[in-house]
């Protein structure tokens, strides 16, 4: 069997072959740790393949990265399998083409020395084919059948297509998927949680590669390179800039690989419906992934306002099930709170919330009040079965902050293991907004951890940071580096409060970097149960040199949020 | 070096959100600086050190002031610059530069507010700070090769952008092929045909064929550390090695640093008995830190060589300039695959008769640290202590400090005990 890593390993080799080829892709998370934390996902995963194969198997690798290179030198020398490196130019031009025509005859013949004959004309011929089936068929599917069609093409077969599956319609949000390496399945299930689909895929692992034919008149070798670098579409490595989303879609999704150099130097062009998401490869957790890509769909989305008739006994409940804390909150028809609470989520998540409901339901009842409509938010928010709609916390915040201040423009919101950043404009719309990526630096559970490492709670970290008298940085990477510095930083004897001040100010640049990516709107509000902690409220405030609002209860603004919603939302009908 | 340099940064930080002013009082400084290192070298060190240690500033000062600069990575074939009278800079020297003030941190803000990942390698965030916040002036040119690393390319054509000026890549594809060098030499006289346009006069390939003899001299001028490497060492601090492996790259055609390697020999110093003899592998890191203090000369424990100051020595020619300018990238040892790489660095640690290596991975650098568990294997199997330190070369909020220290310590003792 051959196993291949890139997009620009030249298909028409392998189908000029009758052996089997397979294109390298995983669902599941990697184990190696030799490889460092530096390396993207991807490529830890051929590492992690390469090392399974056998004396019998051949492994392509083409070094269009660093990860990539390294990851081929490594298995030329440990794996069982017959490895090639293609080297692949970083230019377009003549020499270029000329170049890796070279490299792809010397491809050819590292097949047949290890017994695998090749015919490239009739390479070209299957491979023109293959590109005319894939052509054809993928505006035909969406979602999973769409994944199914470009995975099979990779591994050179031609999917089925069922004609009961064609191409629905319907209310779904049609979600387009461009950017780097991306693990399909988990992307697919995240769309379709969110209430969307995926209709169009141009990643390496969608229609890049078979973006374009091979022609089949001039010589093979200098044909193919031809199409490679020339007319297929371009891989991140050679552009800065990628043309754009799908005009047909709701929302594009431009997915950067974690750890890779080229596609994060990409910009969409259409800012408005694209949204960039950094994720590693493959995912193992796609919780926060489907609040983001349900986020982009409702960006775009305007909301107006009712305002309801006074005097009525309905009012409205919002749940934001987070994944520290889960909130509740009840609101009458005018839109004032009449109950709120706080407990933590827990382990069960859904549990926890239907708890909250139900103790909503009861507190209504006894009041004389009907719960009108229930709208559930957070990372939790497909688990409340008993809220009618769901609705991110994106929005739901924004929609909390605005109503309790108009003139907000902009929202920082730190929980427990997320932190994002919100642009409103002057309808109270969600103009932009940016999440943390990658790990828990600045959120909650770093002010945790770090809090734990000094024996104290956060609390009393904050009121010793205000007798900070020395400034010391700490560093932004990691909330593992962070502790450990934090540790040496005791152990060279420096003072509690001086490193309790550090560790604010270090979680206010980390917040405040993403927060000024949205060009650091103002008025600025502060949400979410770390805005609670004074020490980060100073910290930022220093750091933006502006104002700071606050809810008098910043944790429960996306419950709120959602309650809002609820009532916007309410029709007579909906009354229980 | 380094503490009079955190000082002058903690005074230009009052100048941060006035480019102007600050602009003015960083070429002040430095101008003052390059002038003291100038004229009053350091009697107690080296001639060749204190050249080095001067170049490697004056390089920063110019493109400071704007003096027809061409911002380069560090593998950049410079020596055609040189011959036509531009003053290459590299990028990674500007970051390792502002770090030395500790004042990388305004430029790494700037680039990560600009939506750059904090996983790309800091050297290539901080110099895209800089153009982003035109800290410094524009250059005439901005030129990289496709070596050493992928961040090169996108961070050079963007710095490009940000400054509206032409922008050169010289893609030398790796695996160190007979083929390529056809490839790049074709590359170099588009580069050329650049140039001319550039500063508007013909280039002169004399000019550069007497760049190219330069730096034939001081290859094999510096070959007499490696033959006397058993009882001898040039004696250098941590940022000294440094300045050397960076000025070794981007100046190694200027008629100075030749001279100044003419009387190498006279300054080798005997290795103290018992000293531990240490290879240093990558970058160390650019800001004042702990490992400066541990590896001090003349003390216990030396590095004695670092990788890149050796990779970049090849007998180029002045008879065929461009071919072996185009040989000399091509067969560069890190242009290869990482078993050219441990053979290369193999060779060296035989060379020195090191007792240890210490691999800098540097945060975001995937090129180095992605090999660092085969070169590992191979130092291992020569009974040569080695020592993976993790850390970033030039955010100095990064460094861990205790940590570098503690660890380097307990490697020491492993050494020695080994002995
Ligand atoms: S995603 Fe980027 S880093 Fe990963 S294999 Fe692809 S090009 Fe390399
Ligand atoms: S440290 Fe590594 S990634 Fe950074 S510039 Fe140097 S070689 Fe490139």
């Amino acid at each position: 069997m051959i196993y291949y890593s890139c997009s620009y390993i030249p298909m028409e080799v392998m189908l000029g072959s009758d052996s089997e080829f397979h294109r390298i892709t995983s669902d599941t998370p990697i184990s190696c740790h030799e490889l460092g934390c530096n390396l993207c996902g991807y490529a830890k995963t051929v590492y992690e393949k390469g090392m399974e194969l056998n004396s019998g198997d051949c492994l392509l690798i083409a070094d269009s990265c660093d990860a990539m290179r390294r990851i081929g030198d490594l298995l030329s020398e440990l794996s069982s399998a017959r490895v090639f490196i293609l080297r692949l130019p970083w230019k377009r031009d003549a020499d270029a083409i000329q170049f890796l025509s070279g490299e792809i005859g010397d491809l050819t013949i590292f097949l047949e020395n290890s017994g695998v004959a090749v015919n490239l004309h009739k390479g070209i011929g299957r491979f023109n084919d293959l590109v005319d089936h894939v052509l054809t068929n993928e505006i035909r599917v969406e979602g999973a059948d769409l994944s199914r069609l470009y995975l099979s093409a990779l591994d050179g077969k031609k999917a089925e297509i069922d004609s009961s599956n064609l191409v629905s319609g319907g209310a779904r949000k049609r979600v387009a998927l461009t950017g780097g390496v991306t693990d399909m399945r988990v992307f697919d299930t995240a769309v379709e949680k969110a209430g969307g689909i995926t209709v169009s895929n141009d990643t390496c692992l969608g229609r890049r590669p078979f973006s374009s034919k091979t022609a089949d008149k001039i010589e093979p070798l200098m044909a193919i390179a031809e199409r490679l670098l020339k007319w297929r579409s371009p891989c991140a490595r050679f552009s800065e800039r990628i043309s754009a989303s799908d005009e047909s879609a709701d929302a594009t999704v431009f997915v950067v690989p974690k750890f890779c150099d080229f596609f994060d130097f990409v910009r969409p062009l259409d800012k408005e419906k694209t949204y960039r998401v950094e994720l590693d490869f493959p995912l193992n957790s796609d919780g926060q992934l489907t609040t983001r890509i349900g986020a982009l769909m409702e960006k775009n989305d305007s909301r107006s306002v009712l305002h309801s008739q006074e005097g009525t006994a309905v009012i409205y409940a919002g749940v934001d099930s987070g994944s520290t804390t889960t909130n509740g909150v009840l609101i009458d028809g005018k839109g004032k709170i009449i109950f709120s609470k706080t407990v933590r989520t827990g382990i069960r998540a859904s549990n926890t919330a239907e708890d909250i409901m139900k103790e909503m339901t009861e507190f209504s009842r006894k009041n004389g009040n009907q719960i009108g409509k229930c709208i559930s938010t957070g990372y939790g928010r497909l688990l409340v079965s008993s809220a009618s709609d769901k609705i991110t916390e994106i929005s739901c915040h924004a929609r909390g902050v605005f109503e309790l201040f108009p003139e907000a423009r902009g929202i920082i919101d730190i929980g427990g293991q997320d932190s994002k950043v919100i642009r409103l404009n002057s309808e109270g719309n969600v103009e932009d907004f940016a999440m943390n990526d990658k790990c828990a630096a600045g959120t909650g559970r770093f002010l945790e951890v770090m809090a734990s490492a000094l024996e104290l709670d956060t609390e009393k970290m904050s009121s010793l940071a205000q007798k900070s008298k020395k400034d010391i940085s700490i560093s932004s990477v990691c909330t593992v580096f962070a502790e450990s510095e934090v540790v040496s930083l005791i152990g060279m004897g420096e003072g509690i409060e001086d490193i309790s001040a550090g560790l604010f100010k270090a979680i206010a640049r980390r917040v405040g970097a993403m927060y000024s990516r949205l060009g650091s709107p103002t008025p600025l509000v502060f949400t979410g149960g770390v805005a609670r902690n004074a020490g980060v409220v100073e910290a930022l405030k220093m750091f933006f040199k502006t104002e700071i609002l606050i809810p008098d209860v910043p944790d429960i603004m996306g419950a709120y949020g959602a309650a809002l919603f609820a009532r916007e939302s309410s029709s007579e009908s909906d009354i229980r | 070096m380094s503490g009079k340099s955190v000082k002058f940064g903690s005074f230009l930080r009052n100048y941060i959100d006035h480019t102007d002013k600050f602009k003015k009082w960083l070429q002040l400084g430095m101008g003052f600086e390059n002038f003291r290192r100038r004229h009053f070298p350091d009697r107690d060190r080296a001639r060749f050190v204190n050249t080095v240690n001067h170049l490697a500033l004056e390089e920063v000062y110019l493109a400071i002031k704007g003096s027809s600069t061409v911002w380069v990575n560090l593998m950049a074939p410079s020596e055609l610059l040189l011959s036509a009278g531009l003053n290459p800079v590299s990028a990674e020297g500007i970051s390792g530069a502002l770090s030395s003030m500790h004042l990388e941190d305004t430029a790494i803000a700037y680039s990560s507010q600009a939506g750059i990942s904090d996983s790309l390698c800091t050297f290539h965030r901080a110099s895209l700070g800089v153009s982003m916040r035109k800290l410094l002036p524009p250059p005439k040119l901005v030129m990289t090769t496709s070596i050493l690393c992928d961040g090169n390319l996108p961070t050079f054509k963007r710095i490009a952008r940000e400054y509206d000026v032409p922008f050169i890549l010289i893609d030398v594809p790796r695996g160190r092929k007979p083929e390529a060098v056809g490839y790049v030499v074709s590359q170099l006289k588009a580069v050329i045909g650049t140039i001319e346009e550039i500063t508007g006069s013909a280039f002169k390939m004399e000019e550069l064929s007497m760049r190219l003899s330069y730096e034939r001299e001081l290859m094999e001028n510096l070959e007499e550390i490696k033959s006397r490497a058993k009882d001898e060492y040039l004696p250098q601090h941590l940022y000294e090695h440094m300045n050397s492996l960076y000025v070794l790259h981007t100046l190694a055609g200027d008629s100075r640093i030749a001279e100044a390697s003419r009387s190498i020999g006279e300054r080798l110093e005997a290795i103290p008995e018992n000293a531990r003899k240490v290879l240093w592998l990558h970058i160390p890191p650019y800001y004042d830190n702990e490992l400066f203090n541990l590896f001090l000369p003349g003390s216990k424990n030396l590095v004695v060589a670092n990788e890149l100051m050796w990779d970049w020595m090849y007998p180029v020619d002045p008879q065929r300039p461009l071919e072996s300018l185009a040989e000399k990238l091509v067969y560069n040892p890190l242009c290869g695959s990482v078993v050219d790489r441990g053979n290369f660095c193999l060779n060296l640690a035989r060379n020195f008769s090191v007792d240890g290596v210490i691999h800098f991975s540097h945060w975001g650098c995937r090129q180095s640290a992605g090999g660092v568990s085969y070169l590992k294997k191979v130092f291992e199997e020569e009974d040569i202590s080695f020592l993976e330190l993790t850390g970033d070369c030039v955010d100095h909020a990064s460094q861990g400090a205790g940590q570098l220290r503690t660890r380097t310590e307990a490697f020491l003792e492993i050494m020695e005990n080994r002995k």
